[in-house]
C-alpha cells in the first residue's frame, strides 16, 4: 500500500489566512483582481433585551458613521440605510447597505431613540402603555 | 488604493451568526472576525471588523510573518433587563493572517475606527513593481 502525503492539505486546517497563498504568491495580484468580490453585505448581529417599559436592540455596525445610518420606521419594519468607507485611501468611496429590523408590535413607534459608538447601534425602543405592565396599589 | 479586494469571515460570510465560528474560551466567545484586504502598488490594506471594540481593547504583533489582531469587547446585560435571547457577555476576536515575506514589518500602522482595524501593511521597496526602462 502506497502512502501518498498532501502537505498542501494542512493549509485547509490551518488556524490562520494567507494574505494571499503560497503558491500563487507571484500571481495574487491577478487573482485577487479576478476573484475580488463586494464587501458591501451586512454583517451585524443584533441582540434585543426587554425591562417593563421598553426594549433595546444592539445591532452591530462596524465601519459605520452616524452620519452615514438612517432609520426609517414603516408599518413595523425599522429599515437601517448605511454607508461604509471602503478604503483609508478613498475617503468619499462608500459601500452602500441595509438592514431591516422587526419592531415588537407592542413598541411605541413615537418612542424610539438611537445611539452609535464603536460599531454598535443601540435602539432604545419604549413600549406602548396598554403594554407595560399596570401595577395596581393596594390600599 | 486600488480596486482591488478580498473579504473573508472565518470560513464563511453568510449572516453573522454562522460566521462567527465560536468556541468556547475564556469566561465568553471567541471569534474569526470578518476582514477585507487589498492592495496597490505600496501595501496592503486589512479591515477587521471588531464592533464593540475600543482603541485600547485591541493588540496586533507580528511574528514570522504571521499578523496577529487579538481584541475584547464585554457585552454585559443591564441590571433590570432580560436578554431574549442566548448571548454571550465577553467576546474575544482573534485573527491570524500570513502576510507573507513581502511585507515589511516595521511599518506596519493600525487606526482603530468606528469598530473597525485597518492595518496598512507597506511592502517591503524589493516587493514593489518596478518599472524596466526600454533602452
Amino acid at each position: 500500500m502506497k502512502i501518498v502525503r498532501y502537505p498542501h492539505l494542512n493549509s485547509l486546517f490551518s488556524d490562520f489566512d494567507s494574505l494571499f497563498a503560497d503558491h500563487f504568491r507571484a500571481f495574487a495580484p491577478l487573482l485577487r483582481s479576478t476573484l475580488g468580490s463586494s464587501t458591501s453585505a451586512p454583517y451585524s448581529g443584533v441582540e434585543w433585551y426587554e425591562n417593563e417599559e421598553s426594549y433595546v436592540a444592539r445591532v452591530e455596525l462596524p465601519g459605520v458613521k452616524k452620519e452615514k445610518l438612517k432609520l426609517e420606521l414603516d408599518e413595523g419594519l425599522l429599515r437601517l440605510a448605511f454607508e461604509r468607507r471602503r478604503s483609508l485611501d478613498a475617503p468619499g468611496s462608500f459601500d452602500r447597505s441595509e438592514q431591516i429590523l422587526r419592531v415588537p408590535e407592542d413598541a411605541d413607534p413615537d418612542g424610539i431613540s438611537a445611539s452609535l459608538e464603536n460599531g454598535i447601534l443601540e435602539l432604545n425602543l419604549a413600549k406602548a402603555d396598554e403594554a407595560k405592565p399596570v401595577r395596581i396599589e393596594i390600599k | 488604493m486600488s480596486e482591488k479586494q478580498d473579504s473573508c469571515c472565518g470560513g464563511s460570510c453568510h449572516t453573522s451568526e454562522v460566521a462567527k465560528t465560536a468556541t468556547e474560551k475564556h469566561s465568553g466567545v471567541t471569534i474569526r472576525p470578518h476582514y477585507t484586504s487589498r492592495y496597490d502598488d505600496e501595501a496592503w490594506e486589512v479591515a477587521v471588523r471588531l464592533p464593540g471594540v475600543a482603541k485600547n481593547q485591541v493588540d496586533v504583533s507580528i511574528e514570522n510573518e504571521i499578523l496577529e489582531v487579538m481584541a475584547s469587547r464585554s457585552n454585559p446585560v443591564p441590571e433590570g433587563w432580560q436578554a431574549l435571547g442566548d448571548y454571550p457577555t465577553e467576546r474575544h476576536y482573534q485573527l491570524r493572517l500570513d502576510v507573507g515575506p513581502e511585507v515589511d514589518p516595521e511599518g506596519i500602522s493600525a487606526l482603530q475606527e468606528d469598530g473597525v482595524l485597518t492595518l496598512r501593511l507597506p511592502l517591503k521597496e524589493a516587493s514593489k513593481p518596478r518599472t524596466i526602462a526600454v533602452s
